[in-house]
């Protein structure tokens, strides 16, 4: 009988937190909080999309998925295993510079020479779209650097990129993401950074 | 901005731009040599000339390289086959093994955050499989062979045998007796048995 007793209050207890969400649900449907978290949503979108730089970003990401979307159309249409573009003597020559690297799979060094193909490509690819952005015909080193500064996957180039070059592709990649302060200072140092001014 | 032309297409293209490229490419051979790192490119590099006939086919026609365009990618085509060889030798190291697999390969490829390369890579594992084993596409240059099975000994009659086998004097005499000549053979064996006595 206690027992049976002490169970009612907890459901009243439990009844208070229920009773609290309705008001404020019901407030949110009202005019002004319903324009209170459209406002609070307004600030933090405007600021990294920037129209430029949103733009080209779109369209980087657009000319990107063309670009694997064509790498996969060829893999799928390989049928001549035999003539690669690579030589495989100089891949495997390559991968056996590594003293770690001690015994490779007879298969190994066709799919290294394939990926490798793959990794020319996108590099050069990505470096064209830089000298695209500069308006120039001729593929630059620097388009190369700016090419490998972007992509954080090429991370582990940053020794072979030059200080040099990885600075200047630092500044353009900064340049085209619209950041105020780099862009106040780029004018003075860098005149390409203010060629990437003029735009925004 | 892709690439257009087909697969027969391009490959005229190559060698037409290839004779093109021969020239920038003898150029960058002797600012190599010039540098002093001719020897070294050379011995544990990568062909210009291919390297370039790659770089074109992403970038429309009419764009021109620069020398030290074309060097930095070969370095960094270099560095990417290195980087990829020493995390599959630890992949491969970490299962206890010694050889490196083209397995090892896709995984490394996923650990360094390659996401795009690891789909492509796998399909073309499979199909490079699928024509190393078919019988057509086999050209004992790369292509291992199946190991052959063990087919199952024919199994012969024991008629067979029985004739097969050479007959063993009187018992075998009295056997086949017995088998040609019902009658007989019943007679046969009684006949052998006092001669046993």
């Amino acid at each position: 009988m206690e027992p049976k007793s002490t169970t009612p209050p907890p459901p009243p207890v439990m009844g208070a937190p229920i009773a609290y969400p309705p008001p404020p649900g019901a407030a949110y449907p009202a005019g002004p909080y319903v324009h209170a978290p459209a406002a609070a949503l307004y600030p933090p979108p405007p600021l990294p999309p920037a129209p430029p730089s949103s733009q080209q970003g779109a369209a980087a990401a657009h000319q990107q998925q063309l670009f694997w979307a064509e790498q996969y159309r060829e893999i799928e249409a390989t049928t001549d295993f035999k003539n690669h573009n690579l030589p495989l003597a100089r891949i495997k020559k390559i991968m056996k510079a590594d003293e770690d690297v001690r015994m490779i799979a007879a298969e190994a060094p066709v799919v290294f020479s394939r990926a490798c193909e793959m990794f020319i490509l996108e590099l050069t690819h990505r470096g064209w779209a830089h000298a695209e952005e500069n308006k120039r015909r001729t593929l630059q080193k620097s388009d190369i650097a700016a090419a490998v500064a972007r992509t954080e996957v090429f991370d582990f180039l940053v020794d072979i990129v030059p200080r040099d070059e990885a600075k200047d592709a630092d500044s353009a990649a900064m340049g085209a993401a619209g950041i105020p302060h780099p862009a106040a200072g780029l004018p003075a140092a860098d005149p390409m950074g203010y060629y990437y001014v003029q735009p925004q | 901005m892709g690439r257009k032309a087909k697969r027969c297409a391009g490959k005229k293209d190559d060698g037409r731009e290839e004779k093109v490229a021969a020239a920038p490419a003898a150029e960058g051979a002797s600012s190599s040599s010039s540098d002093g790192e001719g020897a070294g490119t050379a011995a544990t590099g990568l062909p210009m000339a291919n390297l370039v006939r790659l770089m074109r086919q992403v970038i429309p026609k009419g764009v021109k390289i620069s020398s030290r365009a074309k060097d930095l990618t070969h370095d960094c085509a270099v560095e990417f086959v290195g980087f990829l060889a020493g995390e599959a030798s630890e992949l491969a190291r970490a299962q206890h093994r010694r050889t490196i697999s083209p397995e090892d390969f896709t995984r490394s490829l996923q650990a360094l955050g390659f996401d795009d390369y690891v789909r492509p890579m796998s399909t073309y594992i499979s199909r490079y499989r699928e024509q190393a084993t078919s019988p057509a596409g086999y050209s004992g240059g790369f292509a291992r062979r199946p190991p052959p099975r063990a087919t199952a000994a024919p199994c012969v009659s024991d008629e067979e045998t029985r004739s097969r086998v050479p007959p063993h004097g009187e018992h075998g005499d009295g056997w086949r007796t017995s088998v040609n000549t019902p009658a007989p053979g019943g007679h046969g064996y009684d006949y052998t048995s006092p001669d046993n006595m």
